[in-house]
């Protein structure tokens, strides 16, 4: 039986460099990358040294250090999960905005090209995509 | 007084040229505002009919729809606007009774339809009228005016946040301290099958818990 402190660290490791390689890639965000990158290192450290666990659950008084564990984790992914719906519910607020905006602007462009070209081509304009919009000559 | 009538649609497009027509009589400033409808040739229809339009391309909302308009308003220095549904049920009479309050300067004019809907959904738009303590009875109707200070007050910060028209806008618009009028308008049934806001009981029920958290959250 392997001592359990080596699969503690190896779980630690792997999920280092798993986040390590995201960010590298340019998966993560560095602002969401920084967050991670301390959660990470925490995991290493406490897979090298699962006695901090044990001895700070001492300090604080809870009997079973594993709880304390578990109790940190869950408080971790909250506020991170948290975090995410505030960021998710700040960026629906500007695409709309930006759709709004785009709209507008589309239809004022729109005006202005029929204007400098009273006939113009027949564009198939579906209005999907600002792309399409007829340019002006 | 140039007032512009904004007419946000969803895939309405069947019954919406009887009712642009119709308001053309009336009104000389139309835009219809296409909520990402999902067929959009019916755009090239309403351009050699020469209506104006805005086009999302996906549905964001009634009320974003709305903030679209306003922003058309404003850019083109419009003095008010009347905000009016494509689906057939408003009629252009109900729009010519706002129009004169506008001109008296009222920021917020209100077209109520108190014979709509039934008993239960009429229970539950009670209480929740109560519960934010609202002066509007009909916060429902999609039937409005909007002065241009109104509008610019409307498109931005926590306006943009809204999901639905209606509590939520008079809310805040009360809170604002915008001076409110209900007006009664005539009204007729609705041309397409379907509410669009309300097609099932889910979106009710979901509808009654978002306003519900709204009100909770903001009441002082």
């Amino acid at each position: 039986m392997i001592p359990y402190k080596i699969t503690t660290t190896i779980i630690g490791a792997v999920i280092f460099l798993i986040i390590l390689t995201l960010v590298r890639r340019g998966k993560l965000q560095e602002k969401f990358a920084l967050t991670w990158f301390a959660i990470g290192i925490i995991v290493v450290f406490l897979g090298l040294f699962p006695v901090i666990i044990d001895k700070i659950a001492r300090i604080i008084g809870i009997t079973y250090p594993p709880a304390l564990l578990f109790a940190m984790a869950v408080g971790v992914l909250l506020i991170q999960n948290l975090y995410l719906f505030i960021f998710s519910s700040q960026n629906e607020v500007r695409i709309k905005e930006l759709i709004q905006q785009v709209a507008v602007l589309n239809k004022l462009v729109d005006d202005l090209a029929t204007k400098d070209n009273p006939n113009p081509a027949p564009t198939n304009r579906t209005d999907s995509s600002p792309a399409q919009t007829p340019s002006i000559k | 007084m140039r007032i512009l009538v904004i007419v946000p649609i969803y895939n309405e497009w069947p019954h919406l040229l009887p009712v642009l027509k119709g308001l053309r009589q009336h009104f000389s400033h139309i835009l219809v505002v296409d909520d990402g409808s999902e067929d959009k040739s019916f755009l090239s229809h309403l351009k050699h009919e020469g209506f104006e339009y805005l086009s999302f391309p996906f549905n964001l909302g009634h009320w974003n729809a709305v903030q679209a308009g306003f922003r058309f308003a404003l850019k083109k220095g419009y003095e008010a606007a009347i905000t009016f549904d494509g689906d057939g049920q408003h009629l252009p009479e109900g729009a010519l009774k706002i129009a004169p309050y506008l001109n008296e300067g009222y920021d917020l004019v209100v077209g109520n339809d108190n014979g709509r809907g039934t008993l239960a959904k009429k229970l539950c738009w009670r209480a929740l009228n109560w519960l934010a303590g609202l002066e509007i009875q009909d916060f429902t109707s999609g039937l409005r005016g909007y002065s241009q200070s109104t509008m610019r007050a409307f498109i931005g910060g926590p306006f943009l946040n809204l999901h639905y028209q209606d509590l939520g806008v008079l809310f805040m618009a009360q809170k604002i301290g915008l001076k409110m009028v209900e007006v009664p308008t005539p009204m007729a049934e609705r041309a397409g099958e379907k509410s669009r806001v309300f097609p099932t009981l889910t979106s009710v029920i979901s509808y009654m818990c978002i306003t519900l958290i709204f009100i909770l959250a903001r009441r002082p």
